[in-house]
């Protein structure tokens, strides 16, 4: 779809008056400007990883000097010194991988229910669902506090990962994809023999790869970025989760640059990995196409 | 055989929409009307019930409304600087030669926002450090003398709002773009043809369609203004930034409730916002759907 809408953009351009010089020239300020802006936003990053490189002296001295120029390991030990650092990388881990399987299944059963069958009051159900998108998160801060208190999963997992097993959001990007899904492929693995659940296992959750794709990297994203919920619940150090563990690193004596940023580092080391991976192609397309069908 | 089969017809869907509505049950409608219960009570360990007084409380409560205020000062920030560059990048990134690049652009400008507050916090706090920050050294290479963008409570705010901008502007790029898909090519032709300037094509033609999604990201814009805590809470080093100028409703809220341990105003003070996020929610929905009623 998208192919045909630039063919056709292109004869456009083609059919417009300018002359191929102006035409030329206006292309290239563009890209100018794409790239300058591209560099913008990447110049924060390559700060930060030749920052995590530097020494002390050049970090204070020669701010203007991206590369370090004596690069050195110094950063890393003096984190890995001061923080827990595997443990709170395993902590977030943990509850990332584990949150981002549940809110697989769970947004893609509810998507299912919601595009497979009629069903009565479903419109008003799905209505109400994405209403629950309008209620800030701030309400229930306090109240859920209490509510996990009295469950005795304070200084646990769990608060940061049972809430956000499903939501609304998640649901509605999958069910987005798998309303197309054609009815015949259901009714021909129910010939088969092929039961509500399995035809939910086998055909509709592979299908949906794209959107399923796209929530469980957001979730992971999510949890593995989470601050407040980590800085409320937790409270031992050994559960710690980086987002909270690295902002704790404050020397009072001498300001420490080096190590923190080098922690923001490693920390972001699988969220760029993971949009690599995943491709930059796949992601944006499928953020994008979730939202103009919306 | 049949009868069986259609009962069981009818009852899975309830049962695969079911994990949603247990859920929200349980961690959303019981935290919001506990919230409620404990909001008109007052005390710590044993509550007592004082009705609305907490409200009242909030009402009077100045320091509430300055970190409303600083949510209304990002909140005009980011919709008069960070959307309109958003807009401007997304038309740019339309272009139909850039097609095969768009990708790789929109992944430039979107790796910044699935990046952890705490990292873009940690970095920004080096750059706009005072004396030795990348920003101010660069400033100081065109004779501008350096600003305390962390120190001096008249800078907190703009330095805020760059790290937003850096932040935030990759995925409303990508929103505009998903919006401009919308765009018929053929309304523009015709405009053309019709001899409209590309500022008023943009203004009478693409701006018009694209309303739907701009109610979307303005309303995203002003909940993400008005919700502000990460960002602001590590670059003010875990508090409210100097005289106060970094406080964020959302921070007081915490401070009320996990540092002075003080649940009942601070389930008071969720309340007040939220109602006030659902009011600045229906006033612009309303503003949209005028103008769409004008055309």
């Amino acid at each position: 779809m998208e192919k045909s809408a630039v063919a056709v953009n292109g004869r456009v351009v083609a059919s417009q008056a300018s002359t191929p010089i102006w035409r030329g020239t206006g292309r290239i300020v563009v890209y100018i400007v794409l790239i300058l802006m591209s560099l913008l936003f990447l110049a924060p990053f390559l700060f930060m990883i030749g920052t995590a490189f530097k020494r002390y002296e050049d970090i204070v001295g020669d701010p203007l000097n991206p590369l370090p120029l004596h690069p050195s390991l110094a950063n890393f030990s003096h984190l890995f010194d001061k923080l827990p650092f595997f443990a709170m990388l395993g902590n977030s881990l943990i509850i990332a991988v584990s949150l981002t399987a549940l809110s697989i299944i769970f947004n893609a059963l509810v998507a299912y229910g919601f595009s497979r069958y009629e069903f009565k009051f479903k419109h008003g159900l799905f209505v109400c669902m994405l209403a629950t998108m309008m209620i800030p998160g701030q309400i229930t801060l306090v109240p859920s506090f209490v509510m996990f208190r009295s469950f005795g999963m304070l200084d646990t997992f769990w608060p940061l990962i049972l809430p956000g097993a499903v939501g609304a959001f998640g649901v509605f990007l999958i069910r987005q994809v798998m309303v197309a899904i054609p009815k015949e492929i259901y009714d021909s693995a129910k010939i088969d023999g092929c039961s509500e659940l399995g035809t939910f296992f086998r055909i509709a959750l592979p299908l949906s790869g794209s959107a399923v794709g796209i929530v469980g990297l957001l979730t992971f994203m999510g949890a593995w970025n989470d601050y407040l919920g980590p800085l409320i619940y937790l409270s031992s150090g050994s559960k710690m989760t980086l987002a909270v563990g690295l902002t704790t690193m404050v020397n009072p004596y001498k300001i420490d640059y080096a190590s923190p940023i080098t922690g923001a580092l490693l920390m972001s080391v699988p969220v760029l990995v993971l949009l690599s991976i995943i491709g930059h192609k796949y992601f944006v397309d499928g953020l994008t196409a979730g939202s103009i069908k919306g | 055989m049949n009868a069986h089969a259609s009962a069981r017809w009818k009852l899975a869907p309830l049962l695969f929409i079911s994990p949603f509505f247990i859920a929200y049950a349980i961690f959303g409608l019981y935290p919001i009307l506990y919230g409620f219960w404990l909001s008109l009570m007052k005390g710590t360990d044993t509550y007592t019930f004082t009705g609305f007084s907490n409200y009242l409380f909030v009402l009077k409560d100045g320091f509430f409304w300055k970190a409303m205020w600083n949510g209304t000062k990002l909140a005009l920030g980011s919709l008069f600087l960070i959307l309109p560059v958003a807009l401007g990048a997304a038309l740019l990134l339309n272009r139909p030669y850039i097609a095969k690049k768009k990708g790789m652009f929109a992944t430039f400008f979107f790796t910044p926002n699935i990046t952890s507050a705490v990292a873009v916090g940690i970095i920004f706090k080096l750059l706009l450090d005072r004396d030795s920050g990348v920003i101010n050294s660069l400033l100081g290479q065109v004779g501008i003398s350096p600003i305390g963008w962390l120190k001096d409570a008249a800078w907190t705010i703009p330095a805020l709002i760059i790290l937003c901008a850096w932040k935030y502007l990759g995925v409303n790029i990508l929103f505009f773009l998903a919006g401009l898909q919308n765009v018929p090519i053929e309304l523009i032709e015709a405009a053309k043809i019709d001899g409209a300037s590309p500022a008023q094509r943009l203004w009478h033609v693409t701006m018009p369609l694209l309303r739907p999604i701009m109610t979307f990201i303005v309303f995203q814009c002003l909940l993400g203004s008005y919700g502000m805590f990460s960002e602001a809470f590590i670059l003010a080093g875990s508090g409210f930034g100097p005289e106060n100028s970094l406080v964020f409703p959302t921070s007081y809220l915490y401070d009320e409730a996990f540092r002075r341990q003080d649940f009942t105003y601070s389930s008071a003070l969720g309340y007040v916002f939220t109602l006030m996020m659902l009011l600045i929610g229906f006033i612009q929905l309303k503003m949209f759907n005028l103008k769409n009623q004008e055309e």
